[in-house]
């Protein structure tokens, strides 16, 4: 009898306990995790995923120090095809 | 307004004039010479006179586009690329100064404060995932080059440009394909909607490099022989080396069009088309003879998802491009 009643207060500390520290990891305002009070992973907490930037930067690209020793640069070439046709059938297909 | 390909074997501007287009091609490439005393700084530079070269701030001599094949062949080395697989070379230290120099040089300056050009790029690759290859990256760096020289620069799809440049009586709708020397693109249009576009990352470089290897010649050596042309694919040929290319341009075909077919097959973006599709090749690699006949065939041993019309060469192949993308400029 005696053990029956330390098994149900044991199972009701357990309970209280449980639904105490529940309710302590996470502030129900903004559902931001408190990762002191918990092991529990953050992830599926926040619904947007914050990311940076990672995109390589441009830097300057110097070319003064280069100094042209020729007259002319590349092959021209003259074609007689008349664009105008297939640009104002592409401004019309994509109107 | 302007078009530029933007390649990894050429650059080509296009421009129109009084109903015409012109065209500028600059071969991609460049070979350093550095002097180690000042007498042979001066033969050098006197050496190099009538060639297309620059010099440098540290005393060295950059020769560039078709010279500075002719001159890395003379010294057995192979010239250096500012880009590599269709975007700017993580490999050369020097590649975005020269690509700059080139470009700026090509291009010229904007005929009015902020001139529309287009310029193409490739798209993401089905076959290669890793650091060297930053389509963002490239299109920043031309951006910020087109944008020194005073035009108001705006990227567009390489094999886009293609569709925009070849597919003129077909509605906008079909697939175009450019064979470039980095890499191969591929857009299937619909009613000049662009619904699919991807890339490989084997081309004409490929063959170079494996031609070269299989027969012990520097790769300058095997792309002048291909060039040359004096070969067909699929049929012996008595040079080794061509031999080789036309070994390797087979494969090239094969695992282009087994790409293609596996990229098409049950792709969620992909049209139901109702009339059989035109494809449109274009680019360097594809000039090979008996290019568009292997194609069709490996095409249709393959199992291509769609059903074809017909499968042609743009009317002038290395210039597509820079046409689709002076098409766009006045478009989009």
């Amino acid at each position: 009898m005696i053990e029956n009643i330390d098994i149900i207060i044991c199972i009701n500390c357990f309970i209280i306990g449980y639904l105490l520290g529940k309710n302590s990891k996470i502030d129900q305002n903004n559902g931001v995790y408190d990762q002191y009070t918990s092991k529990k992973s953050t992830v599926d907490n926040i619904s947007t995923k914050i990311h940076i930037d990672e995109r390589k930067v441009v830097s300057e690209i110097d070319t003064k120090g280069l100094e042209k020793k020729y007259s002319e640069i590349g092959e021209d070439t003259v074609s007689k095809e008349d664009i105008s046709n297939s640009i104002n059938k592409l401004k019309n297909i994509k109107k | 307004m302007a078009g530029l390909d933007v390649g990894t074997s050429y650059i080509v501007l296009a421009k129109e004039e009084q109903n015409k287009v012109l065209y500028k091609d600059f071969r991609d490439a460049f070979y350093t010479i550095k002097p180690t005393t000042p007498v042979a700084s001066k033969m050098i530079e006197k050496g190099l006179s009538g060639r297309t070269f620059i010099k440098d701030s540290d005393g060295s001599f950059i020769l560039l586009g078709k010279d500075a094949i002719e001159k890395a062949i003379e010294r057995n080395d192979t010239a250096k690329r500012p880009m590599y697989r269709g975007v700017v070379s993580a490999k050369e230290k020097d590649a975005k100064r020269i690509l700059a120099f080139i470009l700026k040089e090509v291009a010229g300056q904007a005929s009015e404060p902020n001139e529309k050009i287009v310029f193409c790029v490739p798209a993401q690759p089905v076959d290669q995932e890793d650091d060297d290859f930053d389509v963002g990256y490239h299109e920043d760096i031309i951006k910020t080059i087109l944008s020194e020289c005073g035009y108001q620069p705006r990227s567009v799809n390489e094999a886009e440009a293609l569709c925009y440049a070849e597919l003129a009586d077909n509605d906008y709708t079909g697939i175009g394909i450019s064979c470039g020397a980095g890499m191969t693109n591929v857009c299937v249009m619909l009613n000049g909607e662009p619904t699919v576009v991807f890339s490989t990352t084997k081309s004409g470089d490929w063959i170079d490099r494996m031609s070269a290897i299989a027969t012990g010649e520097q790769d300058s050596v095997v792309q002048a022989e291909k060039e040359n042309g004096n070969f067909t694919i699929g049929q012996p040929n008595d040079s080794q080396i061509l031999s080789a290319v036309s070994v390797y341009y087979e494969r090239l075909i094969d695992y282009t069009t087994k790409n293609l077919s596996m990229a098409l097959a049950n792709h969620k973006s992909l049209p139901k088309f109702k009339e059989p599709l035109t494809i449109v090749i274009a680019g360097g690699t594809s000039q090979a003879k008996g290019y568009l006949e292997y194609f069709t065939k490996s095409i249709e041993n393959n199992g291509f998802p769609l059903k074809i019309k017909e499968i042609k060469q743009a009317s002038d192949p290395l210039h597509s491009v820079a046409k689709g993308c002076l098409i766009a400029s006045q478009v989009l």
